[in-house]
């Protein structure tokens, strides 16, 4: 729209846009009995991934020495039984695909996704963000106040608490509850306008880690917790 | 002017409803169509020949479909077939609709039984490359006999926060869009009149939104979808006649 996030603010029919970015991870070693060898192939594997959709990143844990390494995303499922540690997804069928032996695997396998949700979404102007839905689940109040301190101790910078968000609870999202992993995930808070483009007309206000989820009939509540407080944990 | 038409008995969402689609992107499945929310919508990967058909198992009566949110462009050749065998050479329904912004609508005043329905849609020159579709009703409406005697002009829901200063200037936020609100006053139904309007709670009651066509003869203007607010029918015998009732509905735009 070629106007700054305070220029934009001041026209007073301006409706502040809420984006709020959680990566889950999806831990592909726990679902192993769904993996499918694809046909005419000894190595490319795939999952149904369409909930999520295209993942940033898949990372794999060695069981035998710990070590962690992010994987190699390849152009086209063709290319995955020739490259060992790579990945690829199919848009247009919600598969991931990935180079696997399943008859000798060991250690740990992860997606990790951005999902995305909002707080208003009108129809005329519906966000999209890389081909992914924008759920609009984000009550008015959900988004935590924001506050700051600093330790008597010097811990080497200001300690941001930033409370807990809430999303309305879409009984169809019920499973990726248990489904997915959703503690210490990242999780960024974006404000912009409706009608904007993301990412160019959207200001971050905070970057966190998710800490405890809580989910009822009524909302999921998720902490969030300073970027510098956690150990990723898949 | 016709009577109000309530939309609400949609047999594209029952369970014995097969649906299957030309196309979808995996994140935006056909089983969106049966989303309530028309925001959680399907998306096609292609535009020039894209359907979406769905089978009822058994033939149903069906007077009125509608398609709420969409993306297609003027150009767009969209229409509503309709058949007793998954059979489309030529259908005994087939009508095309008029492309307007936002809602389509085609509506029968006798019902079409048949157990067969497509959606076809042509828009090779949509400037997305895909098309989108939000919900579809696919049922019948129904009609009091007698119509509201009044309504209340559209009432307007502006959400939005402001604080004054001390000194009186005010900083505003508008929040979200206006939501529309109506009220319709019903004062002379019969009983079959309030049987249809208990049936409309008992179905959807407060949690589920519906359609409802205000005046058929303007359907593509007056056609909204909409939350009921009334907890209870609340139905009060008439003030000319005993033997008729009286009620108000209020509702809310579905966004």
């Amino acid at each position: 729209m070629g106007l700054s996030l305070s220029d934009w603010a001041k026209r007073a029919d301006w409706i502040p846009q809420l984006i709020l970015r959680v990566e889950p991870a999806y831990a592909l070693h726990r679902v192993k009995s769904d993996w499918t060898l694809e046909g005419g192939t000894s190595y490319t594997q795939w999952v149904d991934h369409s909930e999520l959709g295209k993942p940033n990143n898949v990372i794999f844990c060695s069981a035998s020495d710990g070590s962690i390494s992010t994987w190699t995303e390849v152009g086209s499922k063709g290319a995955i039984e020739t490259t060992n540690d790579s990945w690829f997804y199919e848009t247009s069928s919600g598969k991931l695909y990935f180079h696997a032996d399943a008859g000798s695997w060991s250690g740990g396998l992860a997606s990790f996704s951005w999902v995305y949700f909002t707080n208003v979404n009108p129809e005329d102007n519906l966000l999209v963000i890389d081909d992914k839905p924008v759920r609009e689940l984000l009550h008015d109040a959900s988004l935590p106040d924001i506050s700051q301190s600093i330790s008597d101790f010097y811990l080497g910078s200001l300690q941001l608490d930033l409370g807990t968000v809430s999303l309305n609870a879409d009984p169809s999202l019920d499973e990726w509850w248990w489904k997915y992993t959703w503690v210490r995930k990242r999780m960024d808070a974006l404000l912009g306008g409706v009608g904007g483009t993301y990412p160019d007309d959207f200001t971050t206000i905070w970057n966190g880690w998710t800490g405890k989820l809580v989910w009822t009939e009524e909302e999921v509540r998720i902490d969030v917790t300073d970027l510098r407080e956690v150990t990723p944990f898949v | 002017m016709k009577n109000i038409r309530f939309l609400y008995d949609n047999w594209f969402d029952d369970t014995a409803t097969t649906i299957t689609a030309s196309s979808e992107e995996a994140l935006f499945p056909k089983e969106n169509l049966q989303d309530y929310r028309h925001k959680e919508f399907w998306q096609s990967t292609g535009d020039s020949s894209e359907w979406i058909k769905w089978d009822f198992g058994s033939a149903k009566d069906v007077k009125a479909f509608v398609l709420k949110f969409h993306n297609f462009s003027a150009g767009a050749t969209v229409k509503i077939q309709a058949n007793s065998s998954d059979s489309w050479a030529s259908p005994p329904v087939d009508e095309t609709l008029s492309i307007v912004s936002g809602q389509m609508q085609k509506m029968w005043d006798s019902a079409q039984s048949y157990q067969w329905w497509r959606l076809t849609m042509e828009d090779s020159g949509n400037p997305d490359g895909y098309l989108r579709v939000g919900r579809i009703f696919s049922g019948s409406w129904s009609s009091p006999s007698v119509n509201f005697d009044w309504k209340r002009p559209w009432s307007v829901i502006t959400k939005a926060v402001s604080r004054d200063s001390t000194g009186g200037q005010r900083v505003a936020r508008k929040l979200a869009d206006n939501k529309k609100l109506w009220r319709y006053r019903f004062g002379f139904l019969t009983a079959s009149d309030v049987a249809i309007i208990e049936d409309v709670l008992e179905k959807c009651g407060r949690h589920k939104p519906f359609f409802i066509v205000e005046d058929a003869d303007n359907a593509d203007n007056t056609l909204y979808y909409v939350w009921l607010l009334n907890e209870s029918g609340d139905f009060e015998p008439s003030d000319v006649m005993h033997t008729r009732f009286a009620v108000s509905l209020d509702l809310e735009e579905a966004l």
